[in-house]
Parts: C-alpha cells; structure tokens; sequence
C-alpha cells in the first residue's frame, strides 16, 4: 500500500511538471503582452522606454526555454512570484484566497454527497414513482445548463426579487462578495455569512450534485436486481436491512468514483462560480489573472490546484479501496 | 378435484413439508402479463430429492421462488394452496415469512460469485444468517460460521472464513453458499441450478454433498436443474416442465425408463449415452421454447413434437390427460411414447 501511494505521489509531481509547463507556454500564445500591461495598462499605449524597463526587470525578453527554467529554479525554492498587478507575494495571496474556496468546496461537496445520493438513491428505490419522474427531470436540466446561466438565474430567483419585492429579510439572499466574512471552525458561517454562501455553495454544487444523483439511482438499480440482494433476502433480512447492509455499499462504488472524477469539472466550475459571485477565491483570482495577464498568479494558483487535484483523486482511489475488498487486492500486489 | 401433481407416488413415508396446489405466477410487464408459471401442484416429503426439470424460461426456478417471495415486485403469485408444514404460506404475514427464510427453507443458487456479496467476507455472510434467526452473539456466530465452513470441506475454515468470495474457486465459492443455506438447519433445501456454474469434476462432489447434508440434517432437497444427469444420480422424485407447466411428474425411473411425455423423452434423446459408442448423432429437439406471451394453443409444445396430431393444437392436456394406471404426463398420446430411453440414466447409481 505504502509503494502504491509513493508510485501516486510520484505521478503528482510529474502531472504539476507538465501542467504548468503547458500553462507558461500556453500563457506566451496569449494576445497580449505582459511588458505593454505592466508598463501602461489596458487600453494605453505605454512608453517604450518604460516597456524596455519593465522587460529587462522581469527578463521579459529572455528566451522562453531560459524564462522557463528560471521558473521553475525558484518555483523549487517555494518562491511563486509577485502579482504583475498588485505586486504582492503569490503565496500570500494563495493564503488568503485558498480557505475562502475550501470552504466554499465543503458545503458544495456536502450538498453534492448528501442532497445528490439520497435524492438517486430514494428514485432508485422508488423506482417510477413521482418522486423518481421528477428528480429525473430536475437532475437532467441540472446537469444541462450552464454554471454561469444557473448563477444568474439563482441570483435573479433568490436576491433580486426577493429585493422588489420587498420579502421578509430572512428569505433574501447577496449575489456578491462575502459579507462579515466570519467562520466558526473554519467553515461554519456565522453572522450575515450564510446570507452570501448560499447561493454561490447551491451553484457550485448544482451540477455534480445532480450527476451524483444520476449515478446513484443507475447503480442502486443495478444493485438493486443483483443475486446477491436476493441472496440477502432469501436469509430472511427485512427489505431494509437488505438494502442498508447489502445494498448500499455496492451501489456507492460508482458515485465514489464519480465524486473524484468530477473533482475537475468542479474547478471550472468554481472559476465560473466564484467569478459570479465575486467570492474571491482561487477560482476568482485564476479567471482574473488570465483576464490581466497575471503569469505568477496564473501559475501560482494552478499549481495549487493541481496539486489538490491530485491529492484528492489519490485519496478517492484510497477511499475506493477502503469500498471495495476487490480493489485492495490489486493495490497490494502492484508492488 | 384430484391433483396427480400433488398426489404423485410418494417415494418416502415422510412427513409432508410442502405442498403447493394451483401455483399460478405471472409477470406483469408493459407486453402484457407473462405467466411464467401456469397451474404447477406438488409435494415435497421428508427425506426426498424431488429434481424439477426443464429449459431455461419453464418456470422451475421462478416456481422456487415463488414459495418464498422473492420475486421482483412485478410478479403476481397466486395459488390454491401453499401449506408449509401444514401452515399456509399464503397468508403468512411478512414476518412470519422471513422466519421461514433461510431457517425452513433455504436457498442455494446458481451463480455463487454473483449470488455471495462481494464486499463482505466470507464468515460474515454465514454468520448473518445465524444471527438473523438464532440468539447468538456475534462471536458465537463466526465461530459456528467457521464450523459450517469445515463441514462442507473447506480446508482451513479459520482463515477462509475472513476472506471474501473473490478470493474463493468457484467450487469453494458454491460450498459457501451451502455452509450459508444449512447453518440454521433448515427442513427444505432449494438448490437453484447449484452445480450449473462449477467444473464437471467439481459438480459430483457438490451434489454428493448436498445429499450427505440433507440426510444429515434429516430434511429434504428440491433440486432445480436442466441437467437430466444430475437428476438421474441424485433424485427420488422428478417433475418435468414446460412452458410454465409440468408436463410429467413421478419416480426418476418411471420418468427415465416408462417416460410417457414427449417432451421428456426428447430431453433423454438430446442427452449423450454412456453406452454411445459414438455412432450414433444426438437428436436435439427442434425449434426453440415458445416465448411466454404468445403460447401456442392447445399443449405449448405440440409445434415441436413429434408425435403431434390434430387434437393437440385444439386442447390443453393436463397431468390427467394420459391416463390412469401410470404416473401423469400431461400428453393424451402418453400410450404412445416409447420408452427407450433407459441407458442415459448411467451417472450414478
């Protein structure tokens, strides 16, 4: 188990490798140049020599191979960089966006496991019943429309009207930022807080929350008619039992799987999310580092999550493990 | 009414344990209703090995799990009468009916890998079953687990007993599923299909087996199966089915060597002979089973018999129809069927 993991964590390191090499060249294909911005700003034209400057200070006009390594040399020391635009450290930015998305993550993943699986497995066992029509239908939709349309959308439902209408205040939800921005062990809001979590956790959650529920219901299904649960029944179990000690832990496989898997989507989602939100986490910054050209942040907040990708997909394979007495075999042998 | 099915020759003096009378199951689908079982009547007798015969889609498993309802919740089950024990199944509540489960009547099935849960181990599996109906604790449950393990010949049941089905052969596997079904001791073993998924060599010492277990265990064994060797070795009794129906019921030799159902006899015929010396071409029997929602009218096998005549589109013969003075078959040309069929029966005598 042990050289498994160290095989993993060796991938991870090789994955970031590549991940930001793509990124930094991906980065120099970008209309724009991040002398001109530096030097003026959008939509000026900056004096030359004041560009000249700000190349030589950045050695902006190095060969790309020689920027790279350069890189990568401090990248190793733990040095990220500074904002081309703020000129404050990478890392203390990272520091101050990084709890806000974390904690933005928790509620999504806890709406995502708890509203998602128990909404796929109830239609599962209820299978055609109202309930099961309707959290197809829903779960479709969700799953179909766009993260960005969905933000508005929930924005317009829940804080605007709310706001014309003049509805208590309990039922008004913010649209943006984080209000006192007060956490009780780390994730639990308090104050105004939970007024701007809301929205942005229900977003964020939204698609993989409805994709979970769809995976569920298809492999409780398909546990459902197993021999094994007949197997279980036919020893005398209550139907209950059969389904809570046999049922259940089969048909989570695939949504353990699928709540790793869908890790990545989730981070698009959260740059959309947060975006929209202006909730001022890794996603906000990453999409706004693009936006201003931002290469220290750009490369300094992938890194990051790239980095988490990667920890989490090894934890759900671990996870999966744990699941799955099949799986622990193969692990153990792969030596 | 007299009902030949449910007062077929008694092979044993027995006690009756179970005995069904008008089974009728039927699968309600959006093509209209299936019926999968059609009018079955039988006894099952202490000490017995009552074989139920037939091809896949003639009823003979859903007929099993009919008696302990576990059919998916389209299937409708109806009867005139359903007595365990003297006790009527069918109005039995649900509790009463997952007593029955596993500690009177027990199952084993087909596919043990597919049948055992893949993430539990082993001894917790056999263990639930003693739990579910004895109060025992739980480590008195595992260590009776274990002794269940060594008594179906597992060898080291110990360290078995923590491993899961996956680690298990597939022979090893269908012993676990019998150290699963005879732990609480129960009257009836219902083996669906047990040696279907094992080796050859494997398949004689599970049967072999099971008839050991159920003499020790002083109960009875209901045998499902298509394979008219394994039911020629092993049982006392034999009902045969097609289509939902039974078509023959009596002693294994009357149905062997006085086979008085067309049906029967063609199975004998697709068999190979021990005695073959290899001349002779198998006859299989033509055409396919006739698919449930569309039964041919009159006896459902009479598109592929060979003895067919005008009559047989027109009626459906029922265990009476051949007649008295022999074991049932449902065929009103029973007199004709010959009886050459008696070499196969050379599996185990």
């Amino acid at each position: 188990m042990t050289a498994y993991i160290v095989r993993r964590l060796v991938q991870v390191v090789v994955t970031i490798f590549f991940a930001l090499t793509f990124l930094f060249l991906l980065y120099f294909a970008l209309p724009g140049d991040a002398a001109t911005l530096l030097a003026g700003g959008d939509g000026r034209v900056p004096d030359p020599v004041t560009v000249r400057q700000v190349q030589d200070r950045y050695g902006l006009d190095d060969p790309l191979p020689t920027q790279l390594a350069s890189y990568w040399q401090r990248l190793v020391q733990g040095d990220l960089g500074q904002s081309y635009q703020s000129g404050r450290d990478v890392t203390s930015l990272l520091l101050e966006a990084a709890p806000r998305s974390i904690r933005l993550s928790i509620w999504a993943i806890m709406i995502e496991v708890v509203v998602g699986i128990s909404v796929g497995l109830i239609s599962a066992v209820r299978r055609s019943s109202l309930i099961d029509r309707l959290s197809t239908a829903v779960t479709a939709m969700a799953s179909a429309v766009p993260v960005f349309v969905l933000a508005f959308v929930l924005q317009y439902l829940f804080a605007v009207i709310p706001e014309d209408q003049g509805w208590a205040d309990f039922f008004r939800f913010e649209t943006s930022g984080r209000g006192d921005d007060t956490w009780l062990l780390f994730f639990i809001p308090t104050g105004n807080t939970w007024r701007y979590l809301v929205l942005p956790a229900v977003t964020l959650a939204s698609v993989s929350a409805a994709l979970a529920a769809r995976t569920a219901r298809g492999s409780m299904l398909e546990v459902l008619g197993a021999d094994f649960m007949r197997t279980a029944k036919a020893k005398g179990l209550r139907d209950r039992e059969v389904l809570a000690k046999h049922g259940l832990r089969n048909a989570m496989l695939p949504v353990v799987a699928l709540i790793g898997l869908d890790f990545g989507t989730s981070i698009g989602a959260a740059v959309l999310t947060e975006t929209a939100f202006s909730w001022g986490g890794l996603g906000f910054y990453i999409a706004e580092s693009v936006r201003r050209r931002d290469l220290p942040v750009l490369l300094g907040f992938t890194t990051v999550v790239v980095l988490a990708y990667c920890l989490i997909n090894l934890l759900v394979d671990i996870c999966y493990a744990w699941f799955d007495p099949r799986v622990r075999l193969r692990a153990g042998t792969a030596k | 009414m007299s009902d030949p099915g449910l007062e077929s020759p008694p092979y044993t003096e027995g006690e009756v344990l179970l005995s069904v009378r008008n089974l009728r199951t039927r699968f309600v689908t959006e093509g209209g209703d299936v019926p999968a079982v059609n009018g079955v009547s039988f006894a099952v007798r202490r000490g017995e090995v009552l074989s139920v015969v037939g091809e896949s889609g003639s009823g003979k498993s859903v007929t099993a799990m009919s008696i302990l309802g576990l059919l998916p919740p389209t299937a409708r089950i109806e009867a005139d009468q359903m007595l365990w024990r003297g006790e009527s199944l069918l109005d039995a509540g649900e509790a009463r009916i997952r007593q029955v489960r596993g500690a009177e009547i027990a199952m084993i099935f087909q596919d043990p890998l597919s049948a055992l849960n893949p993430m539990h181990k082993v001894g917790r599996q056999i263990a639930e079953m003693i739990l579910i109906h004895e109060p025992v604790s739980k480590k008195e449950a595992a260590s009776r687990a274990v002794e269940m393990l060594n008594l179906v010949g597992i060898p080291q049941p110990a360290k078995r007993a923590g491993m899961y089905p996956h680690e298990f052969s597939g022979g090893m596997r269908q012993r676990a599923m019998i150290a699963m079904a005879i732990a609480c001791s129960p009257d009836l073993l219902i083996a669906d299909e047990p040696t279907t998924a094992l080796d050859v060599t494997v398949q004689a010492q599970v049967l072999e087996m099971l008839l050991r277990l159920k003499d020790e265990l002083n109960s009875a064994l209901m045998l499902i199966t298509h394979d008219l060797g394994v039911v020629a070795g092993i049982s006392d009794r034999v009902m045969v089915m097609y289509a939902g129906r039974q078509v023959e019921v009596g002693t294994t030799d009357q149905v062997f060597y006085r086979t008085r159902h067309p049906y029967t006899r063609s199975l004998l015929r697709s068999l190979p002979r021990l005695d073959d010396r290899g001349t002779d071409a198998l006859t299989p029997i033509t055409g396919a089973p006739p698919s449930l929602l569309r039964l041919p009218s009159g006896c459902s096998f009479h598109p592929r018999c060979p003895l067919v005549k005008e009559r047989c589109s027109k009626d459906v013969p029922d265990l009476n129809s051949g007649g008295l003075g022999h074991h049932p078959a449902a065929c009103f040309y029973a007199d004709e069927v010959s009886g050459d069929t008696a070499s196969v029966v050379g599996g185990r005598s």
